[in-house]
């Protein structure tokens, strides 16, 4: 592909988020909790409030006031995403194909509509693009990327908590691209700790609170329980990955009976599975599904209790997902335009 | 052949979207939407009936809330 096709596909791609989003850009209001984050706001920027939890997306919140502009800043951040998954799939995979498919496919996915509708979650797409730049980072073979890094880990912080998933991402690039190293993964835990130690000098909380970051009194749940619940969540996001026709800002998981958490569960543990046997014979397919439960791991463990899994929380791990149907496409071309087939439709 | 595929999946995706979008328009919208996919499920009953009362309609709010309180504790006997 050459660059002006590349800059042909980058446009025609912000091109329909624009078409479907301009209309909710120029008429919705806030929602849900958008209400809360406005009322926290002081009209000025402190900058002291940048070194607290969630401090970029916080303060964003200072400069930016109105509906309009707050969903015009998530559309654009979500095309920033989307751009950031292509150039990522197109160092991994070397083909434009699977890289523009994925990033389109993740960037028009129903799925997605709630990390970019709902200004609340711009702290989530912030986290996307700090963890998606350290990705590149770590993908790019020049030496010149590994600052990008702690660069992007910082600013996916800075969003949101859930740029953790940054110290599982990385080592996966490295690892799907046969570069893993013992000193990698020793700088990986080093930075881990570190940053642990930062947030207990600045906010001083353990890593141990960070489990229960969304308890209070009165909101208690094991973790067992939080595990079973969670695990429904995700089967529900997953099969909605495929069939994405029942999204709902609070679907009611009570339903699901006890049986069906352990089979949501035993089903994740299987594409775990599915991910390790497969990363021969299908590595983009392996790397996509390992992304997906990386992405989803902190989830199963911190407990929220008033909140579950929802469609703004699966915005990283729908990454993985988009990778893999854009490979699940390739493969079907490529059998539908076999010979066979050409004679079936002759 | 396979950009073929990618636009019919892009399209259908297009499609859904256009519905799905409008759901995020106001809190009315949502919790409307949200309602009626759970609709036993006590914080979305309560959310819209709260959308309803701001607009006026104070008996179908009331109404709506003390239905979902009333499923909520049944629900919690259980």
């Amino acid at each position: 592909m050459t660059r002006r096709q590349h800059l042909a596909c980058a446009l025609a791609l912000c091109a329909a988020l624009v078409g479907e989003f301009g209309g909710h850009v120029w008429r919705a209001g806030f929602v849900y909790e958008d209400q809360r984050l406005l009322d926290g706001r002081s009209d000025h920027v402190k900058p002291a409030g940048l070194l607290r939890g969630r401090g970029l997306s916080g303060q964003s919140w200072e400069i930016i006031a109105t509906p309009r502009a707050a969903h015009a800043l998530n559309l654009a951040l979500h095309a920033t995403v989307a751009l950031l998954l292509a150039a990522l799939i197109a160092q991994l995979s070397g083909s434009a194909f699977l890289a523009w498919a994925g990033a389109a496919i993740f960037a028009l996915h129903p799925l997605a509509i709630e990390g970019v509708a709902y200004a609340a979650s711009r702290a989530e797409l912030m986290a996307a693009i700090g963890v998606l730049l350290a990705c590149l980072g770590a993908a790019g073979r020049s030496p010149w990327g590994w600052p990008l890094i702690p660069i992007g880990a910082v600013i996916g912080f800075a969003g949101k908590e859930s740029a953790i998933v940054v110290f599982g991402l990385v080592p996966l690039v490295l690892m799907a691209q046969g570069r893993l190293r013992a000193w990698m993964v020793a700088g990986a835990l080093l930075l881990a700790a570190g940053l642990a130690g930062g947030d207990y000098w600045l906010h001083g909380r353990s890593l141990v609170s960070w489990a229960a970051i969304g308890e209070y009194a009165g909101s208690h749940v094991g973790a067992g329980e939080w595990l079973l619940l969670q695990g429904a969540a995700a089967y529900r996001l997953l099969i909605l990955s495929f069939a994405p026709f029942w999204l709902s800002v609070d679907p009611d998981l009570a339903l699901v009976p006890l049986a069906g958490r352990a089979f949501a569960l035993i089903a994740l543990a299987g594409l775990a599975e599915a991910a390790w046997r497969l990363r021969r014979r299908q590595p983009l397919i392996a790397f996509g599904l390992a992304w997906s439960l990386l992405a989803l791991a902190p989830r199963l463990i911190v407990r929220t209790p008033l909140a579950p899994l929802n469609e703004h929380q699966w915005y990283l791990p729908l990454m993985g997902i988009a990778c893999g149907l854009a490979v699940a496409i390739e493969r079907l071309a490529g059998r539908l335009s076999a010979p066979a087939f050409q004679e079936i439709g002759a | 052949m396979r950009w073929g595929l990618l636009l019919g999946l892009l399209l259908a995706y297009l499609a859904i979207d256009a519905r799905a979008v409008v759901v995020w328009r106001s809190d009315l919208s949502l919790w409307s939407h949200a309602a009626a996919l759970a609709p036993s499920k006590l914080r979305p009953q309560l959310n819209l009936s709260k959308q309803l009362y701001a607009l006026g309609r104070e008996e179908e709010a009331i109404r709506l809330a003390s239905r979902a309180l009333h499923l909520d504790q049944e629900r919690r006997s259980r």
